[in-house]
């Protein structure tokens, strides 16, 4: 399936964006440098909410107090890695389609979007009681695991 | 031995080529390296935001400090064994970038503003740990401390850019 999408790979590389992204040194380098700054915050706003999860930290609020003004630092984070990442994808994209640690990224990615959205944001956003101390922590792993996930597959995107 | 005579050693040392040359260990520190900002910068933040006064004012300066200090301090030690090892593959190349320079500047500097803020301010933390918004020399390290991270991770990946 994989194999039947080269195509596409092809013609976004080639349209007047990943065209120019490529030519401009600075461009590539710069969406770089803020795909990393974006990371950072996004994993660390994951990091603390899940040692709050655990119980670790900050102990004296709650966990869907925490979550509302952390948040907002997570999207802030995931929009600017994204649209910074879909920078690099676009001029190189054939280069990612034949690329192992590519692959295994976009699988990580996709499934953190998801638990992002569900199980992270429900069980941040309940109420104490409502789930037990298991699944929260439960939550608090799955989320960190596959944030990082992304984040070390990325980094090997370089090395294959 | 001149600065660049200690680089050009180093440089020349078997363990450096060992890592610059190994297929396995110097992909692993690299990632390694990347894992630990997100424990080291990732956290830091929390605190310097905090510190700000722009997020947890409901909480108390030292009870957002205490509890993160250990992890945040296991990710710097990581961060600074990582950069370490890279430093030492490719000592010579980071001689020559001024980004690596730039990069060790500004690490002194959140060096000295980390000391100045222990050794001042923060003596009197009892009278203000409290306080929804800290007084202005805690802000200012705070947010001196923000931006020179951000700085640093700036530098970071522009020097590996460029070697």
């Amino acid at each position: 399936m994989w194999d039947s999408l080269y195509p596409y790979f092809l013609w976004i590389e080639n349209t007047h964006l990943g065209h120019g992204i490529r030519e401009s040194k600075w461009t590539f380098t710069l969406s770089e440098v803020a795909h990393l700054l974006g990371l950072t915050v996004l994993l660390g706003a994951t990091l603390l909410l899940a040692l709050r999860l655990f119980g670790f930290v900050l102990q004296g609020k709650s966990v869907a107090s925490i979550a509302r003004e952390v948040m907002p630092f997570s999207l802030a984070g995931l929009t600017l890695t994204l649209l910074t990442g879909t920078l690099l994808f676009t001029s190189e994209a054939t280069k990612c389609w034949g690329n192992i640690a590519f692959r295994y990224k976009m699988l990580f990615l996709f499934l953190a979007l998801i638990f992002q959205f569900t199980g992270l944001q429900k069980v941040a956003r309940a109420d104490e009681q409502h789930f037990s101390p298991l699944i929260r922590k439960a939550t608090a792993l799955v989320a960190v695991f596959l944030w990082f996930g992304v984040a070390i597959a990325g980094r090997a995107i370089a090395f294959f | 031995m001149s600065i660049q005579g200690i680089f050009e050693y180093i440089d020349a040392t078997r363990s450096s080529t060992a890592l610059r040359e190994s297929f396995y260990v110097f992909p692993i520190v690299e990632g390694a390296h990347v894992v630990s900002i997100a424990l080291s910068v990732g956290l830091v933040i929390w605190f310097d935001l905090r510190l700000a006064g722009w997020i947890l004012r409901d909480q108390a300066v030292s009870a957002v400090f205490r509890p993160i200090r250990p992890f945040m301090l296991a990710g710097f030690t990581l961060s600074f064994i990582t950069g370490g090892l890279l430093f030492w593959s490719l000592a010579l190349r980071c001689y020559g970038s001024p980004f690596f320079w730039a990069k060790m500047i500004m690490l002194v500097l959140a060096g000295v503003n980390i000391a100045v803020y222990h050794l001042t301010i923060d003596r009197r933390q009892t009278e203000w740990d409290e306080a929804p918004f800290p007084p202005l020399q805690a802000r200012t390290a705070g947010v001196i401390s923000l931006i020179l991270w951000v700085g640093i991770i700036t530098a970071g990946r522009l020097m590996a850019y460029f070697l």
